[in-house]
């Protein structure tokens, strides 16, 4: 037996089906009727033909644009994944309905809003709430649930849905659970201490995050088997952000001890992103890559004041690729006499020389160079054997 | 019919008789929908142990402060319920699991209670609301209770020497039939992994969230079957048998397999003595008949 076609008379009882339930709508609810003529309801909705329309909606003309879903809703499928903009979500929000063991939970709102652009955005917590629309926990959870008159044992009351929604992320983390962790102890209650705007202090707590420096891959390519990547070099150099690679990931499979989170999506899609996906040498080689080193790159060696910086802090351009001239005035347009500690340099000017412009001894804007004394001593001071003040680290 | 005939008889008939009542009362076995139970989810336990604490509190049993109850150090040994604590919290390290799991434990409040079958007096009853209860007043201290209780849930109060009671889980009876409040631990639990419901709801509603979050549990309500049905309910994140559950005892309720042969007591009781009785008296009256003659054949010879 084939399966059923959608060219049988099956087709003709559907479009009963919907006029039916049209008969239906149009009795319930008139105002949508009227709005829907162009878009029949059972269209979008073809297995819902006997609810009615406030069941799920709570305007009277809901569009594909504005479906304006009620916020409890739960089982009716994906209601789309949804950011809001920082400025619309409280930043700090004290949660004290319920009080009675414990004291009010500072929950910093803005940090774990933030953490959730990583993964499904608000819906993250805010499950089965209808996009842009996020409301509070006790809007959906009833905080009376220790009584008998329970409406729907389904839901969690107030207390749990806390728990369960907070706990899950934060077991997965650190595998905590101490009731202080969230809840102000009692001590500092007492203290009368004003917990309120201390969001900061709490983010803290997060523990760090720790990765390989190196990670080594064997593959099945034969012409450059391994691909050496470098973890550490993509986050603190190229300035790469978490989620650029891994996404879609829950919080805790970075935020603990042994996680080891894997990027998920196709590597080779990822890596190109950045790197020429046509050149296979770039990551396949036949033994262990180096770490990236801006010395064999490009000539120039980071000194101690430069090996720290993101590529980005000196090259403009998003690939880091684009050719610097070597003066450093390209950079470090700013420095003049007076703005510029030539002690981080390891040489501190005494006072003579302070005043001085650069160009009087740096006549060459490659300050790396040696300096010229000439231009004002005669020929029996140089440097170095001479300084115009003294090494920093000598003392 | 000679005698020896007759007896095989009667038995034959008698033990089919005991067998056919024993089947007819599988067959009618009756899970009330009313029932109110508990269910217990243990993916969501995470052992702070305040259901201890609550429980402690509800049942004027000796407690400490809760802040207490927040030392792990308890953990270190499984531990069992005792007449001084109706319920207990114990850890279960799983391999490939990074948290452990905790499992609270307490009386099952089986449908058909095998504590109430093994007592001599009735003291333990199935209430029609669900819990299974205990009279304190019939109790003899026989103690067969605990030997039958396959949980190994009631205990005793050995430290008592003039009114020694046996003591388990009530399911906080008296606080929801009269004060209208969930059973203590229920109502503490901070991330609700204990529900108080309907047996038949909390079915349902352990049903939807296996089949919602596959992930996060097994396939197994455990109660739902196990000894003829609990009226507590646990799902898991890993199989029972990994955290001390007990996954042998079968679907028969324990009841049911002593009650062939219990049921045959009365009739043993009643008709073989009258059977035996009978054919004592009825050798003994041919005795009687011809007593001389056998007296004359032993004199002659």
């Amino acid at each position: 037996m084939s399966r059923p076609t959608i060219n049988t008379p099956g087709l003709h009882l559907l479009g009963r089906f919907s006029y039916s339930s049209l008969l239906i709508l149009m009795l319930v609810c008139p105002v949508v009727a009227q709005a829907q003529e162009q878009d029949q309801p059972g269209s979008s909705h073809p297995k819902l033909d006997n609810q009615v329309c406030f069941d799920c909606h709570q305007c009277a003309a809901p569009t594909a644009n504005d479906p304006c879903l009620k916020s409890c809703l739960r089982s009716r499928g994906e209601h789309g994944v949804g950011r809001q903009p920082s400025a619309e979500y409280p930043e700090v929000i004290i949660i004290d309905e319920l009080l009675e063991l414990y004291k009010p939970v500072v929950f910093a709102h803005k940090y774990h809003a933030d953490m959730s652009k990583m993964g499904a955005g608000c819906t993250e917590c805010h499950h089965y709430s209808p996009a842009g629309n996020y409301p509070a926990c006790k809007e959906c959870h009833d905080a009376a649930v220790t009584s008998l008159d329970r409406p729907n044992i389904n839901q969690p009351g107030l207390k749990g849905a806390y728990h369960q929604q907070c706990l899950d992320c934060h077991i997965a983390w650190s595998n905590t659970t101490g009731c202080n962790f969230c809840h102000l102890s009692i001590e500092q209650a007492l203290a009368g201490k004003d917990i309120r705007g201390e969001g900061d202090s709490y983010h803290l707590s997060q523990p760090r995050i720790k990765s390989e420096a190196r990670y080594v891959y064997e593959t099945e390519y034969e012409d450059g088997p391994m691909v050496t990547f470098y973890h550490d070099n993509h986050v603190d150099m190229f300035g790469l952000e978490c989620a650029d690679c891994h996404q879609g990931d829950a919080c805790g499979s970075c935020h603990r001890v042994g996680a080891i989170a894997r990027v998920k999506g196709d590597l080779h899609e990822d890596c190109s992103t950045c790197h020429d996906e046509n050149d296979c040498t770039i990551c396949h080689r036949s033994s262990v890559a180096p770490a990236f080193s801006h010395a064999a790159k490009s000539g120039w060696e980071l000194g101690a004041q430069h090996e720290n910086l993101a590529c980005s802090a000196c090259h403009n351009t998003a690939r880091a690729s684009g050719m610097l001239s070597s003066s450093c005035g390209e950079c470090h347009q700013s420095w003049e006499v007076g703005n510029f500690d030539h002690a981080v340099t390891g040489l501190a000017l005494n006072i003579e020389h302070a005043e001085l412009d650069c160009e009087s001894c740096h006549g060459d804007p490659l300050f790396a160079n040696t300096p010229i004394c000439s231009s004002c001593h005669d020929g029996d001071v140089a440097y170095p054997e001479d300084v115009p003040g003294a090494r920093s680290n000598d003392n | 019919m000679d005698r020896k005939k007759f007896f095989k008889t009667v038995g034959i008939a008698g033990t089919s008789l005991v067998a056919m009542s024993s089947t007819a009362d599988a067959r009618t076995r009756i899970v009330s929908p009313d029932w109110m139970g508990m269910l217990t989810d243990l993916s969501l336990c995470i052992g702070c142990r305040k259901c201890e604490w609550a429980c402690n509190e509800a049942n004027k049993l000796p407690n400490k402060p809760i802040q207490s109850f927040d030392d792990p150090s308890v953990f270190q040994e499984e531990r069992r319920t005792h007449a001084e604590q109706f319920t207990v919290v114990n850890r279960f390290e799983v391999d490939d699991r990074p948290e452990p799991v905790f499992v609270k434990k307490q009386c099952m409040h089986c449908a058909e209670p095998a504590c109430a079958s093994a007592c001599l007096v009735r003291a333990f009853s199935k209430t029609a609301e669900g819990p299974v209860l205990y009279n304190k007043d019939v109790c003899i201290g026989c103690r067969y209770c605990m030997i039958a209780c396959p949980f190994l849930v009631p205990t005793y109060e050995y430290a008592d020497a003039f009114s020694p009671e046996v003591k388990k889980c009530t399911m906080c009876f008296e606080r929801f039939t009269q004060q209208g409040e969930v059973p203590a631990c229920a109502g503490i639990c901070p991330r609700e992994a204990i529900t108080f419901g309907k047996r038949s709801d909390l079915l349902k509603l352990a049903r939807e969230k296996i089949r919602s979050h596959p992930d996060r549990y097994v396939d197994h309500i455990y109660g739902e079957h196990e000894v003829g049905g609990t009226n507590w309910l646990y799902i898991s994140p890993v199989p029972f048998e990994e955290l001390g559950f007990r996954t042998d005892l079968g679907e028969t309720p324990y009841p049911e397999m002593t009650r062939p042969f219990l049921s045959a007591v009365p009739l043993v009781l009643s008709i073989w003595p009258m059977l035996l009785m009978g054919s004592y008296m009825f050798s003994k009256k041919r005795e009687g008949e011809a007593p001389s003659t056998d007296l004359h054949e032993r004199v002659d010879s």
